[in-house]
This record gives structure tokens, sequence and C-alpha cells, in this order.
């Protein structure tokens, strides 16, 4: 009995205890939340009109100024892009929170902080953290590669291309944002992307046209000709699209002969790419191709004809036609119109 | 003419009129960072914090521009421009659309939907004034 109420006075004191604890933690929170937010208000203008050229206007602030100052400047800086964004790398780089940034990024435990270090060091315009960003390109957290991709974006590292194209292969980045992020480089992306288009693995390869297809010029039709007979059919396909988008001289030929390809999705891919390039003289085939069971390769087909001709859908004589053909002609009058 | 902040010349129309600015944006930091270039840049401003303050405040107050974000709550950028351009009394207002959806298809949206301009998020702040004052010299 004796044991039983020492278990329930410790217990009881103890919950008692963590109860105070976690009472003073909120009012601890709460309170420095609202000190914070009286010191967010009250510098807004110092923040803002440093982005604006005011240097001088910092000088003035305390200690604990400068951490709510350098997080509201963080913020604002991940708004906007420029040349104001120059004296924030430079003032960031003054403070040495560039040097942090990087040390947390390549080596902080938690995945949040690294997560943090990354999109800061976009956000701050630190472009002498490329080489350490691209080494996060092989983080094990996704959402850390995720924010690294971004922040290479937005500070354009030209260097980090390679990277990017292998991380896009590899499937470690999204696809959207890292195909966003590549087109940010310019000339410096589509030069790795060309030489990657000799690139022994498929999945590489497919983003290096890809790339290409986006930044290139009609004169890059030639090299991505080279693969519409490669072994792959996702090559295949992705050099059909890239040649619809570029033009070029042969292209018109190709395509034509990749809608007799064994592959319907290289099939498909290659009514697509005829309608991108809008030439008449292949009605005709596109009209055999629509007039197919594949529903794909009908639907692809008929929305090329529709890009190239409309009226030529119009004309076409209900009786005449089969069923597939009607259903993916009248699907692409919907999807087009 | 009114002396603003940043030393430049106001933007102000033939009888020295100061130009109103409406910017509409969810985002608290972009709202302060566009209002403070503008009104540093001479423009008087008024802050809406979604689609729908935006079109009552620009009815109000018919503002001689109007800087609208795409991305609001309640109604967007692109409803909030039809909105506007069906009313009588915000019919002519020059807008800019700002929007972090850049793609072909949201820029034509935003000008089929009557936008004058658009500016893509991360924004450059003097491009926007330069923006602004390009469309208020069109009208």
């Amino acid at each position: 009995m004796r044991d039983f109420c020492i278990a329930v006075i410790v217990i009881g004191g103890a919950s008692t205890l963590l109860l105070i604890v976690l009472v003073l933690r909120r009012i601890w929170i709460s309170t420095t939340e609202r000190t914070e937010g009286r010191i967010e208000t009250r510098i807004r203008p110092t923040v803002l009109g440093f982005l604006d050229g005011d240097i001088p206007g910092i000088r003035d602030l305390t200690r604990r100024d400068r951490g709510v100052f350098d997080r509201l400047l963080i913020r604002y800086s991940n708004q906007i892009s420029g040349s104001k964004l120059d004296s924030v790398s430079q003032y960031f780089s003054s403070t040495h929170e560039i040097d942090r940034e990087i040390a947390t990024l390549l080596s902080a435990r938690r995945a949040w902080k690294r997560y943090l270090a990354a999109q800061r060091l976009g956000a701050i315009n630190a472009t002498v953290a490329g080489p350490a960003l691209i080494v996060a390109l092989r983080d094990k957290n996704f959402e850390v590669r995720r924010a690294t991709v971004r922040s290479l974006g937005r500070l354009a590292v030209a260097d980090a291309t390679a990277g990017l194209i292998s991380a896009l292969a590899e499937g470690r980045t999204p696809d959207s944002l890292t195909l966003w992020a590549l087109l940010q480089m310019g000339a410096p992306a589509l030069e790795t992307a060309r030489a990657h288009l000799a690139n022994g693995d498929d999945r590489m390869k497919i983003y290096a046209i890809r790339l290409v297809e986006l930044l290139g010029s009609p004169r890059d039709s030639v090299a991505i000709s080279t693969l519409v007979h490669d072994l792959s059919p996702g090559v295949r396909s992705a050099a059909a699209l890239a040649l619809g988008r570029l033009g070029g001289a042969s292209s018109l030929t190709l395509l034509l002969e990749l809608l007799e390809d064994e592959e319907g999705s290289v099939r498909r891919d290659a009514c697509k790419a005829l309608g991108r390039l809008r030439d008449k003289t292949a009605i005709a085939s596109l009209l055999l191709h629509a007039d197919t069971d594949e529903f794909d390769v009908a639907m692809a087909s008929s929305e090329a004809l529709f890009a190239t001709d409309p009226s030529i859908l119009v004309d076409l004589d209900p009786g005449a036609i089969s069923s597939a053909l009607m259903e993916s002609r009248d699907l692409a009058f919907i999807e087009r119109s | 003419m009114t002396a603003p902040l940043d030393g430049t010349v106001a933007d102000t129309d033939h009888n020295d009129h100061i130009f109103t600015v409406l910017v509409a944006d969810d985002e608290p930091d972009v709202r302060e960072l566009v209002s403070y270039r503008l009104s540093r840049s001479g423009y008087t401003v008024i802050e809406a914090k979604d689609g729908e303050e935006a079109i009552r405040l620009a009815t109000e107050h018919c503002p001689d521009c109007a800087v609208i974000d795409v991305m609001m709550p309640k109604i967007d950028g692109y409803e909030v421009t039809r909105a506007l351009r069906s009313d009588e009394r915000t019919r002519l207002m020059p807008i800019l659309l700002l929007t972090a959806r850049a793609q072909e298809s949201d820029i034509q949206t935003g000008f089929d939907a009557g936008a004058d301009d658009y500016l893509k998020k991360p924004f450059n702040p003097d491009e926007l004034v330069a923006r602004v004052r390009a469309i208020l010299s069109r009208r």
C-alpha cells in the first residue's frame, strides 16, 4: 500500500511538472513570436529599403533585430529576381551566413535543416554555393534534392547541367522542376544535352533529346535524325517529338517513316510530331493512321490532321469512314474547340 | 509633380494627378514588396488580399491601374480581370498580371481574360515599375 501511494505521488508529481514545463514552453514560444512579430513590423521598412539600396539603414540594428532582419530578407529575396539580389548575396556573404548554410547543407544530420539550407542558398542568390548544391543532388532525402534543384535553377549554375540530366534519368528529382532548372541555364545546358545524345544509357539519351527539343534550333535536327532508328522505342519516340518541334530539312521524311514503326507508342508520337510540323503533304499518311483500331494512334493522328487542316476532318463522309476514325475525329474536335 | 523617395520623377497625368495602383496578392511578402516599390516611385497604392477584395476595391476606388496575382483564393486573377473588364467603371483600367504560371497557355489565358501585360514571379522590382509606367502611359 505504501509503495502504491509513493508511486501515485511520483507519477502525479511528474505529470504536474511536465504540464508546467509545457505551459511555460508555450508561453515562451508565444512571447517570442509576439516580440519577433513586433520587431518584424518595426524593421520591415528597413528590409524593404535595403532591397532598394538603403544600406545605411541596417547599421542601427541590435543583434536580435539582425536575426529577424535576416529571416525577412530571405523571405523577400525568394520573391524577387534581378540585380537587387546582388546586394543580398553580398550582405549574407559578409555575415558568413552563406558559409554556414553550405556547411548545413552538406553535413546536417536532420533532413529539414538540409532542406532549408538548400532553399535559402537559392533565395539569397549564393552563386558560390554551386558546387555544394551539385553535391546535394545526391542527398538521400527527396525533398532536399527538390529544394536543391530549385536553387540550382534560380542561380542558373551552368556546371550543374550534367548532374541535373543524370538526376532526371535516375528519377532522383521531379521531371518538370528539373527541366525548368535546366532551361534557366540556357546555352550551357544545350551543349551538355548535345553531348549526351550519344550516351549509352537510354534514359540519359531520352532526357538529352527532350532538352535539345526545348532549347535547340532546326540545326539540331541533324543530330536527332540519327536517333530515329535507335533500338529503344523510348528514344525513337523522344526523337520523333523533337523533330516535330525543331523542324529541319529531313524531319518530314523521317516522321513519315516512323509512322510505320513496329511500336504503337512511336507511331503515336510520330503523329503528334507531324501535327506540330503542319505539313500538308503528310495528310494522306495521317488519314491512313487515323483509321486504325489503336486508339492512341488514331487520336494523335486526328489531332494532327486537325492542326494541319481542320477542313479535311470536316469534309469526311461519315458513311465512308470507319467507326474508329469517326470517334477519333469527334474527340479531336472536342479537344481542340 | 510629387518627388518620390527613390529620387525619380513621380508618374502623374497631365493634370498632376498622382496615379493610384491596386495591388492584389494573397502573399503578404509579395504585396509588401510591390506596394513598397510602387510607393517609392510615387504611386498611391491600395492593397487587396484576395480576388473578392480586389474587385470590391477596384469598383469603389476606380484606381488608374491594377497589379493582380493570378493564383489567389476565392477568385483567381483571371476571373478578377474578366470581372473588371465587364464593369463599366473599370472596363478601361490597365491590368498587369503577376504570375508564377508563365507557360504559353497561362499567358494566353491572361491576355484572353483582358490583361494588358504580365510579369513572371519571382519578379524584378525595377521591371515591375517600368511596366506599370508603360501601361499607364498607353492609356
